[in-house]
C-alpha cells in the first residue's frame, strides 16, 4: 500500500479545468518532485490533497484511507501538511507563537512551547524566536512556513516552491534543510521552479502540463524526456545537459 | 524539570503593577471620595458621578466583549447590540412571568445570547470574506423585529420591570452604589475572561484565525469551531451587560436595547482605545463616554447627535494618525520614552495585534 494514492482527481474553475484526472502514488520515505510551466494545476493539486479545495471527481487515499474532499485540519489531524507558495505567516505573532500554533492542537502549552523551540532550532530561526513574523525576510518565512508545518508532526509533507522567491545565497541552506526532513522519514512531495534543487532534491519527478499528467519517473529520465523538455524546459536546457 | 509558562518573556513589570493597585483602589473607593484640593470642592458621592462610572463600566464591559471577538478574532461583528437586547429581554422576562431572581435571569441570558450566537455563526462562518459582518447587522435588525411584533415581550410599548423593594435577591436598590460595585465586577469578570483567553490555546487560535485562517486551518486548527467560541463568549457577556442595564433603568424597548447606534458606539470605543489590545476597550470608554457625556450636558437639548459629531472627528483623527487607538499611541510613542530597558516587553503586547 502506497503512503498516497491519487486517482483520476479533477477540478475545474469554470472553463478551465486545472487537474485533469490525475493519478500518482507516493511511497512512503519518498521525495518526489512535481514540476510544470506556470498555471499547469501544482498549487491546485496540493490545495486537493489538503482539502483547501474540493475535487470535481476523484478520489484522494492516504495510508489507505479515502480522504477526498475532508476539511483542511482534519486532513492535518491524520498527517499531511503544506506549505503555501503564498506565504502565509501569521503577522501580528511572533515566530514562537507561529510555530506554537502548528503543535498546539496535539499537546499542552508548555510541551507545544519545547516542542515549537526545537523546530525554529532546526529551521535555524533561533535568534528570531520572539520577533514578529512581519519583521522576517522571505527566506525566513520560508523557513518559519517549514517550521510550522513540522510542529504538526507530518507524514506527508506538501512544499510550495520553498526556494521560490529567494535569492541565491539562500537556496543551498532551504534545499540541506529539505534533505534533512527527509532523513527524519518525512515523505515529500515538492513543487519546484529550479531544476537544479529538484534534481538535487528528488528521487521520482512527475510533471504536469495544463493539468494534466505528462511524465512520472526518474529524474534523470524526466530530464531527458522529449514531451517534457519541449513543453517545459525548453531545447536550451535539453542542449546544455 | 520546571514547568515553563507559554509566555514567561511576557511578564508585566512591577511598575506596571503598581498602577494597576493603584487604579484598582481608586475604582473601589471612588464612590465615596469627597475632598477638597484648595478651593475645589471635589465630591464623588453624588448619584450622577456613580453613574457616569457605571456608564463607563456598562461600556467598556460590552466594548471589551466585541473585543474578544473581532480584535482577537478577527470576526467583525456590527449588530452586537442583539445580543445586548437578548440578555435585557431574558432576564426582564423570566422575572415579570416568572418571577425568577434577575442573577439567574442573567446567567439565562448568557445562555440564550450562546445560542442566537450558534444560530448567526454556523452558516455565516462557513462563508469567507465579509458575510459574517454583513449578517451581524442583518440578525440584529431581524431581532429587533421580533421583539418590535412579540406580545409577551410587550411589542414596541416594552416592558416596566416591577419595582421591588431593595435586596441582593431582587437585584434592585435606590441606591447606585451596589450597580455600581455590580458593573465593575461584571467588567472585571469579562476582563479576567480575557486575560485567561490570551494566555490558553484559545488565545492562539483566535490571533491565528484573525492573521490567516486558510493557513490556521491547514495546522490543523479547527477554525469554524474556535470562531464560533470566540463568538460565543463575546455574545455571553454582552447578554450580561444587558441583563444589567434592564435591572439598572428598569424599562426596556426594542428601540432602546436593540439599538444600531449602540452596535457602532461599541465599535467606536474598541477602536478609539485600540483594537485587538487588552486595554483598548477601557481606555476607549473611560475617555470618550465622559466626553459624550460633558458635551451632551453642555450643548444637550439641541436636537441630538452633537455627542456623535465629537466621536466623529475623534475617529477619524485616530484612523489617520494611529489605527492602533491610544493603546498603539502609548505603545509606540510614550512607553519608549517611560521605559528605556532594552528587549522589555510587557504583558500587554500579548494583543499586538492592531499595532501591525
Amino acid at each position: 500500500m502506497a503512503l498516497v494514492e491519487v486517482e483520476n482527481l479533477t477540478k475545474a474553475f469554470g472553463g478551465v479545468v486545472a487537474n485533469k484526472n490525475i493519478s500518482l502514488r507516493v511511497e512512503q520515505g519518498e521525495t518526489v518532485g512535481l514540476i510544470g510551466p506556470n498555471g499547469s494545476g501544482k498549487t491546485t493539486f496540493f490545495s486537493l490533497v489538503c482539502g483547501d479545495l474540493r475535487p470535481d471527481h476523484g478520489t484522494v487515499r492516504f495510508q489507505g484511507e479515502d480522504i477526498t474532499g475532508l476539511p483542511p485540519h482534519i486532513i492535518n489531524g491524520k498527517g499531511i501538511a503544506r506549505t503555501f507558495q503564498k506565504l502565509r505567516p501569521f503577522s501580528s505573532m511572533t515566530v514562537l507563537e507561529n510555530v506554537m500554533v502548528g503543535a498546539l492542537p496535539r499537546m499542552s502549552m508548555s510541551q507545544a512551547r519545547q516542542e515549537a523551540l526545537q523546530h525554529i532550532e532546526v529551521v535555524g530561526l533561533h535568534r528570531m524566536t520572539h520577533s514578529l513574523a512581519s519583521t522576517l525576510s522571505t527566506g525566513q518565512r520560508k523557513r518559519l512556513e517549514l517550521a510550522r508545518a513540522m510542529a504538526t508532526k507530518p507524514k506527508l509533507l506538501l512544499l510550495d516552491e520553498v526556494t521560490g522567491g529567494v535569492d541565491h545565497k539562500s537556496i543551498p541552506g532551504l534545499v540541506a534543510l529539505i534533505q534533512r526532513l527527509r532523513r527524519e522519514g518525512v515523505t515529500l512531495l515538492v513543487i519546484e521552479h529550479s531544476m537544479k534543487v529538484v534534481m538535487e532534491l528528488a528521487n521520482r519527478i512527475i510533471a504536469l502540463h495544463l493539468g494534466e499528467k505528462i511524465c512520472d519517473d526518474l529524474p534523470e529520465r524526466v530530464a531527458t524526456d522529449r514531451r517534457v523538455i519541449e513543453l517545459y524546459l525548453g531545447k536550451a536546457y535539453a542542449k546544455n545537459h | 524539570m520546571v514547568e515553563v509558562s507559554a509566555t514567561p518573556e511576557r511578564r508585566s513589570s512591577a511598575r506596571g503593577w503598581v498602577i494597576y493597585a493603584v487604579l484598582g483602589v481608586f475604582v473601589l473607593v471612588y464612590p465615596f471620595m469627597r475632598f477638597q484640593v484648595g478651593p475645589l470642592q471635589v465630591d464623588f458621592t453624588f448619584p450622577y458621578t456613580r453613574h457616569l462610572f457605571i456608564l463607563i463600566f456598562l461600556y467598556a464591559l460590552t466594548a471589551q466583549a466585541w473585543n474578544i471577538l473581532a480584535g482577537y478574532c478577527g470576526q467583525v461583528s456590527f449588530g452586537h447590540v442583539a445580543y445586548f437586547g437578548i440578555g435585557a429581554y431574558t432576564s426582564s422576562m423570566l422575572l415579570m412571568n416568572f418571577h425568577l431572581t434577575p442573577w439567574i435571569g442573567m446567567l439565562a441570558g448568557g445562555l440564550a445570547a450562546i445560542a442566537l450566537a450558534l444560530v448567526v455563526g454556523i452558516p455565516t462562518f462557513r462563508l469567507t470574506g465579509h458575510y459574517f459582518a454583513i449578517a451581524t447587522l442583518a440578525i440584529a435588525e431581524t431581532v429587533q423585529t421580533i421583539f418590535m411584533n412579540w406580545n409577551a415581550a410587550g411589542e414596541a410599548k416594552g416592558l416596566w420591570l416591577p419595582v421591588m423593594k431593595d435586596s441582593w435577591l431582587n437585584f434592585q436598590w435606590k441606591s447606585k452604589l451596589p450597580y455600581y460595585y455590580i458593573a465593575l465586577a461584571l467588567l472585571c469578570l469579562v476582563y479576567l475572561a480575557t486575560y485567561w483567553m490570551e494566555r490558553s490555546k484559545l488565545g492562539f487560535y483566535f490571533r491565528a484565525i484573525r492573521d490567516d485562517a486558510v493557513a490556521t486551518s491547514s495546522l490543523g486548527v479547527d477554525i469554524l469551531t474556535y470562531k464560533l467560541v470566540a463568538l460565543s463568549m463575546s455574545a455571553f457577556f454582552s447578554a450580561l451587560a444587558g441583563s444589567f442595564y434592564a435591572q439598572y433603568v428598569l424599562f426596556i424597548d426594542p428601540f432602546s436595547v436593540f439599538q444600531l447606534q449602540h452596535s457602532v458606539l461599541v465599535v467606536l470605543l474598541a477602536t478609539f482605545g485600540g483594537v485587538g489590545t487588552y486595554w483598548g476597550p477601557i481606555v476607549g470608554t473611560a475617555i470618550l463616554i465622559p466626553v459624550s457625556e460633558f458635551v451632551r450636558i453642555r450643548f444637550g437639548g439641541t436636537g441630538g447627535a452633537e455627542d456623535l459629531i465629537v466621536y466623529g472627528v475623534l475617529i477619524v483623527l485616530i484612523a489617520a494618525l494611529e489605527p492602533a487607538g491610544i493603546v498603539g499611541i502609548y505603545r509606540k510613542h510614550i512607553r519608549p520614552r517611560l521605559f528605556r530597558r532594552e528587549g522589555m516587553i510587557d504583558v500587554h503586547d500579548m494583543g499586538q495585534a492592531a499595532v501591525d
